[in-house]
């Protein structure tokens, strides 16, 4: 029970030899033992048989000499059997029971071989024992008793289990060389199929194929296992042709975006370079404007007249540096920008800023004045340039939907907003 | 007186030599003139019937006393009973099968065995030189045993044919050398 696993874990082929050899041993040697146990039964009877005959013969020529009281010429017949080896002794008794001749292997010489008979002979069971009544007519006149020693026999036995037995190796070395080129046809399958298994496997190559050997059940198995494989590629394959498909679907969008985005890049840069362009193209005239206001401006004027060049003087220096706010954004957008800081006199802006709305608000009959809270920081401070365009929407703003009553603008206790902020609501504001 | 006297001295032998038990050279010999008929084949027309005896001839004085009586008494040979018969004479014709000559007849036999030549007669002799005057068959004593010579020249001439086995244990006995 002990070795049961081991052979369990045995290969196929391994396996099929033992098969084969165990059948075919087992089959010889009950076919040799059958053989050696006929030869046995059959040399004991030829033994019996000849030993017989032997007597009878004996026993017919030895007649005369014990009727005629000749126990020389009995002698004489008896010591013919030397040339039987097999005989160990041979005793002719009279009527009366007497030792009339005697015949011993042994002591072929010994006047009577009865002392010797008994003595130093093979053990029982390798002698053959046989009586004969010697007869005249009807009449039995003595017996003749043999021993015959079966070590022919046993030394013929001897000889032909040596021969059986060459035989069985023979045959058994026979089946062995059959049995391992016959075995192929099934183990050679099985292991080429374990082989492409674990080659698919290991190597993931599920493009490799068994091959049929036979249309026999292992050939089926073999179909089954190409199948199996066939239905994986196939699969893989699809797998592939899908994540190819992705791919391409992937870069294409990929390639699709990066057009976009170049687009609106390009577009946001064009638009920026058109307004710093415009910019620059708005600043000349500007400059133009705003310098022969100020040449106008040391002529001879009437109050009138210089209080309407200053407002023109101060509103195309608003429109400049609205106009460099314009560049300023389109600074912001090619991340060029900078802070600069710069004196500014708040109050002073938002007198500015006071005159130039204060004519669109007379003439829709409203008071447009300014106060400063308590919380306003001293004047002049320095505050970065392009927040200066915020209080003017405010109040513009509030312009559009304070139709009557008063506007009012100032700056609440908070204080001004931080950098952060006031960069953040510049850009608010060129939105707006 | 003389024979008397003898036959006396031979009975008294007989008596001492045949105590119980003993056996005497006549019983022997009685025992193997019978058994001589195992081991001997006459010519076929000696016997006419299937059941003819065996007839055994004493010519001269018996010797056996009732010995060779008592030994063939019905003992058969096949179907074939034994007779024994005393005879004054040689016979002519085949009516003797086995013919024992006593010694004291040798001198008529060397005489008259011309006149067995060819009755198939097995003539059985107790004489040295039995055998040289055309006897088939002599008994010898050797070391106070019962031995026999054979003529094979003797038998062939009575057309008999004699056994092997019988002839294995016989001298044959050459004429040329006999005769002293």
């Amino acid at each position: 029970m002990k070795a049961m696993p081991q052979y369990r874990n045995l290969p196929v082929k391994l396996k099929l030899h033992l098969i084969v050899m165990g059948t075919v041993c087992t089959a010889l040697l009950l076919a040799c033992a059958a053989v050696l146990v006929d030869d046995d039964v059959v040399l004991h009877a030829t033994a019996k048989n000849d030993l017989g005959i032997l007597a009878e013969i004996l026993a017919s020529n030895s007649a005369a000499a014990l009727t005629f009281d000749d126990p020389k010429a009995a002698r004489e017949l008896l010591a013919g059997l030397k040339t039987r080896r097999s005989i160990e002794s041979a005793v002719i008794y009279s009527a009366s029971g007497k030792v009339f001749a005697a015949y011993s292997r042994e002591h072929p010489q010994r006047e009577s071989a009865l002392s010797s008979v008994g003595n130093k002979r093979p053990a029982d069971g390798s002698l053959l024992k046989l009586s004969k009544p010697i007869m005249v007519g009807d009449q039995s006149i003595g017996s003749i008793h043999f021993e015959s020693d079966l070590g022919e026999v046993h030394a013929q036995l001897r000889q032909s289990a040596g021969v059986i037995l060459a035989i069985l190796l023979a045959a058994a070395l026979l089946a062995m060389g059959l049995a391992s080129r016959l075995q192929r046809a099934i183990s050679e399958p099985i292991r080429h199929l374990s082989e492409t298994a674990r080659h698919v496997s290991i190597q993931n190559d599920y493009r490799a194929r068994a091959a049929k050997l036979a249309d026999d059940d292992l050939g089926q198995l073999t179909d089954t296992f190409n199948g199996m494989l066939a239905e994986i590629e196939r699969r893989d394959e699809q797998l592939l042709e899908h994540q190819n498909l992705l791919e391409q679907e992937v870069s294409n969008r990929t390639a699709e975006l990066v057009c976009a985005r170049d687009s609106a890049e390009a577009a946001s840069r064009a638009k920026s370079e058109f307004l710093a362009n415009m910019s620059h193209e708005i600043r000349t005239p500007m400059n133009g404007i705003i310098g022969m206001t100020e040449l106008a401006l040391d002529t001879e004027l009437n109050e009138e007249q210089r209080d309407y060049l200053n407002t023109v003087r101060t509103s195309g220096e608003s429109l400049l540096t609205i106009i460099n706010d314009i560049l300023d954004f389109s600074k912001i957008e090619a991340g060029k920008f900078t802070l600069d800081y710069s004196e500014f006199d708040l109050d002073r802006c938002l007198q500015e800023i006071m005159r130039m709305m204060a004519v669109p608000a007379h003439e829709k009959g409203l008071e447009l004045r300014w106060a400063r809270g308590p919380g306003h920081p001293p004047s002049p401070r320095p505050l970065r340039r392009p927040l200066r365009a915020a209080p003017p929407g405010c109040p513009h703003a509030g312009h559009g939907w304070l139709r009557a009553g008063r506007a009012y603008s100032g700056g609440s206790g908070t204080g001004w907003p931080s950098n952060h902020d006031a960069q953040f609501d510049g850009h608010r504001l060129h939105q707006a | 007186m003389l024979t008397r006297l003898r036959f006396a001295i031979a009975l008294g032998a007989t008596c001492i030599l045949g105590l119980p038990g003993q056996i005497n050279e006549y019983q022997v010999k009685a025992f193997f003139l019978y058994n001589f008929a195992r081991y001997v084949e006459w010519p076929p027309e000696t016997f006419k019937a299937a059941n003819d005896p065996i007839v055994i001839c004493i010519f001269g004085r018996n010797p056996f006393g009732g010995a060779l009586e008592q030994a063939v008494a019905g003992k058969l040979l096949g179907a074939r009973p034994f007779v024994v018969r005393m005879i004054p004479d040689i016979p002519t014709d085949s009516s003797c099968h086995i013919l024992f000559v006593n010694s004291s007849e040798r001198r008529r036999f060397r005489s008259l065995s011309g006149r067995l030549k060819g009755s198939a007669v097995l003539s059985v002799g107790e004489t040295p030189g039995f055998t040289a005057d055309g006897g088939v068959i002599n008994f010898k004593l050797e070391d106070g045993k019962v031995r026999f010579e054979i003529d094979l020249e003797a038998a062939g001439r009575e057309h008999l044919r004699i056994s092997s086995k019988l002839l294995s244990l016989a001298q044959i006995a050459k004429e040329s050398e006999d005769g002293k």
